[in-house]
């Protein structure tokens, strides 16, 4: 459904996407994780057909960005990072507008607009004008404006920038209903647990390079293959705890949390069982000995070395 | 079909407009401005009514009436050049500044249904303001002196130069990313412009003297074939700049070959439309007498080169290689078409004189060859600007050189020629060969002798930049898969 091949995109000399390739199936729910100024916004905006790559070629829906824009248009729904409403409109005429916009046939308007209002949960709010809505709303209005034309491919740049906690949660459900319905998703964002649940793909970019991609589960366990991390708690003595620790596991990462120690380690289980026999032959007594289970947030420190452009 | 289409997706089933509608006749700024408008029109027609019906001569009441119309025509016109701009100045720029432009872009609203829909909403406004007025205005029917032809052309005009007034702002909305900057620019360029007010008002309060003209569309009387035709070409120059403006503002929202395209052809249009009004004023001027003073063509056709040069010399950037190859594959990036266009457009002014029947003598060929020069600069200036100038306006600087070096009067080695020398070309031949002149060489004698070398000269130095741009972006075109 989206395909990227080599796509570059340079400022001047600075370079603000280099290389980029991607391949994304239909049905696949894409997390597309970065710092700021990873050139996120700038590879969504290549593909909504905002921006032209300097280098390379990308494809949605089996559409070329750059030789069939408008086909792209068709079968691609997008919202950006920052947008604006048309303050002075009512809800259900600013989906009018969109609705003409992406040329869908007038006598399917309202049926449409009633439902990707229940859709998003707005249907209170039809009558309203659009700078009456809060924050949460508006973003929920334009995700609606987005789905209007029942697009295959949807685009999102950090949808869930400036929702709280529970309208996250929301939205999280709303997308994965999306997914459910077979389209094709390709979210952006630096929040990374709101991703992990519902994406089958991620993509880990910095400095407009893609460091890692794939299936979730793949990246996840390719990078807890060789390394563990671990939690240990002993009861007293932490410190001399800590050295042994440290010696006979190699790490150099070690950290305090509520009186346990965290650390990573590329020593195996052997080495671990070792550990576990001398702490308590040497007199310490352990109450905690777990191996974590590696998260998004974890590889995406351990991919990315906070290079900012 | 299809341009059936687009047009009616670009004018009355234009979502934008019904958006803009939706939005602008919600806000208070409409009425208010449609209040201040009337007041003051309403005003200034309080102080001239009591001495409208003092006359008891029906005739003089007449005269009465027309006056009163055209007072009202001239404020109008005044009113609409002030407000226009407003309608339009933030049209474009407040959505980059509000990040909703991206959405609109990013949907299959075409860059021409988006500029075409806000012009649509300042077309609007425009009627509904002209509308409103139209009872004042219908007092002087009472008076007498107004036909209806005459009210109709009047308020064409004004729709016309509001539209003109609105395109300004809105190319100004399209260039500029901030609303403020856009407003002042559209000011400051409506401004500019409006030092020819006084000079298009002229030609309605002028009294009736002299003999009577009634040509075009209008059936307007006219004191002077002068006037009228003025009057025709400002008329003509206002449709050429609605649709120019258009194009350019088309071309901000989305670089496309198209519009390049479209700029050429109106171009061409603007052209052809120069030569007919010339054409049409000879023919009404000097219809049977054999006067052959040609400067006013030769000064209105290089007008109309010095227009075509700016296309020429700044096409407008094109950054997709998609929307370039387009405009590579078109005939209007070709010199070779331009070349043919000059030498045609120098044909033509000979083509007419000939068709009028005028005395031809030898000042024909100098005009001939003026223009030919006109075209050949800059095709030359294009090639070397675009071998070894770093920036465009490098380019202009040069061109402007090569134009003043024309009319250079210090170089008065053809000044014992007599008058009709005013308009030769000075090429930086002949300023080599004057040189040679004043040195007390003189290798040759004959005028022709020195055209044919200038040209000959010319092309060279176009063949010689051209081969060197050629050489100069030697790296293969990348193509789009
Ligand atoms: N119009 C522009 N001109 C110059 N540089 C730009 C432009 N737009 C983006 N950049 C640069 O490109 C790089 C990538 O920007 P981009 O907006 O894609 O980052 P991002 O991953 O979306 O970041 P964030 O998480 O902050 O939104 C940045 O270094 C930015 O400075
Ligand atoms: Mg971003």
């Amino acid at each position: 459904m989206i395909v990227c091949q080599n796509l570059s995109k340079s400022y001047g000399e600075h370079k603000a996407l280099q290389d980029l390739n991607l391949t994304l199936e239909a049905g696949d729910a894409f997390g597309f994780i970065g710092p700021n100024g990873a050139g996120k916004s700038t590879t969504i905006r290549i593909l909504a057909t905002l921006q032209e790559p300097s280098e390379g070629e990308a494809w949605v829906g089996g559409h070329s960005v750059l030789s069939e824009p408008d086909a792209v248009r068709e079968v691609l729904g997008y919202m950006p990072d920052q947008f604006g409403l048309y303050e002075g409109m009512r809800s259900w005429e600013y989906l009018e507008f969109y609705a003409a916009a992406y040329r869908v046939p007038r006598q399917r308007w309202k049926g449409l607009i009633d439902e990707v209002l229940e859709l998003t949960d707005l249907t209170v709010k039809k009558q309203s004008f659009v700078e009456t809505l809060s924050t949460g709303m508006r973003q929920r209005l334009c995700l609606a404006k987005t789905l209007l034309h029942d697009p295959k491919v949807l685009i999102l740049d950090e949808p869930a920038s400036g929702l709280d906690p529970r309208a996250r949660i929301e939205l999280k459900l709303l997308l994965k209903e999306l997914s459910r319905m077979g389209k094709t998703l390709l979210v952006s964002s630096h929040i990374l647990p709101e991703l992990a649940d519902f994406c089958n793909k991620v993509g880990i970019i910095e400095a407009g390079r893609l460091l890692a991609s794939g299936p979730v589960n793949s990246i996840l366990a390719q990078a807890s293959r060789d390394r563990f991390r671990l939690r240990i708690r002993v009861l007293q003595k932490n410190q001399e705890a800590r050295q042994l620790i440290e010696k006979s596991l190699e790490a150099d990462d070690v950290a305090e949390e509520s009186d346990a120690l965290v650390l990573s380690t590329a020593v195996g289980l052997e080495g671990q069982a070792d550990l576990l026999e001398k702490l308590v032959r040497d007199g310490f007594r352990p109450v905690e000995f777990s191996q974590l289970k590696t998260d998004l947030e974890q590889i995406f420190l351990e991919v990315t070395q906070g290079i900012t452009q | 079909m299809k341009f059936l289409h687009s047009l009616a997706g670009w004018s009355w089933n234009n979502p934008v407009t019904l958006k803009e509608l939706r939005i602008g006749l919600r806000e208070r700024r409409i009425f208010i401005l449609q209040t201040v408008y009337l007041c003051f029109l309403l005003l200034v027609s309080l102080m001239y009514l009591p001495n409208m019906f003092v006359t008891p001569n029906s005739e003089q009441l007449a005269e009465r009436g027309k006056e009163f119309f055209f007072l009202l025509f001239a404020l109008q016109l005044m009113l609409l050049l002030v407000t226009a701009p407003a309608l339009t100045c933030g049209s474009l720029s407040s959505e980059r500044e509000r990040h909703s432009l991206d959405m609109v872009l990013a949907s299959r609203i075409t860059s021409g249904q988006l500029v075409s829909g806000k012009l649509g909403f300042a077309a609007y406004c425009l009627i509904l303001l002209l509308a409103s007025a139209l009872p004042l205005a219908s007092i002087c029917f009472f008076l007498g002196g107004v036909t209806l032809w005459e009210a109709f052309a009047c308020y064409f005009e004004l729709f016309l130069f509001g539209m003109l007034a609105a395109c300004v702002g809105l190319f100004s909305s399209a260039r500029e990313s901030r609303s403020n900057y856009a407003t002042v620019q559209s000011y400051l360029l409506v401004l500019a412009s409006s030092f020819l007010i006084p000079f298009y008002l002229a030609l309605r309060f002028e009294d009736h003297s002299s003999t009577h003209v009634t040509l075009g569309p209008y059936f307007w009387t006219f004191n002077q074939v002068w006037e009228l035709s003025v009057y025709h070409f400002f008329v003509g120059i206002a449709g050429y700049l609605i649709s120019f403006l258009f194009v350019k503002a088309r071309h901000r929202v989305r670089p496309e070959a198209r519009n390049l395209n479209a700029m050429a052809g109106l171009f061409l249009l603007l052209y052809l439309f120069c030569l007919a009004w010339a054409a049409g004023l000879y023919s009404l001027a000097y219809s049977g007498s054999n006067h052959t003073d040609q400067d006013p063509l030769a000064v209105l056709i290089y007008l109309a080169h010095i227009c075509f040069v700016g296309f020429f010399l700044n096409p407008g950037q094109l950054e997709s290689r998609l929307e370039q190859q387009r405009f590579r594959a078109s005939p209007f990036s070709r010199p070779l078409f331009w070349l043919g266009l000059c030498v045609l457009g120098c044909l033509a002014p000979m083509g007419i004189l000939k068709m009028l029947a005028l005395k031809q003598d030898f000042s024909v060929w100098n005009l001939t060859f003026t223009l030919f020069f006109l075209g050949v600069y800059p095709l030359s200036v294009r090639f070397f600007q675009r071998a070894w100038l770093p920036r465009w306006q490098f380019a202009w600087v040069y061109y402007a050189g090569l134009v003043l070096l024309q009319f250079f009067p210090a170089l008065g080695s053809f000044s014992a020629q007599g008058s009709y020398w005013r308009m030769t070309f000075v090429s930086p031949f002949s300023t080599l060969f004057s040189l040679a002149d004043w040195s007390g060489h003189r290798p040759y004698n004959d005028r022709e002798e020195i055209f044919v070398l200038a040209i000959g000269f010319h092309l060279l130095l176009m063949l010689v930049l051209g081969a060197v741009y050629r050489w100069r972006t030697r790296r293969p075109p990348q193509s789009v898969a």
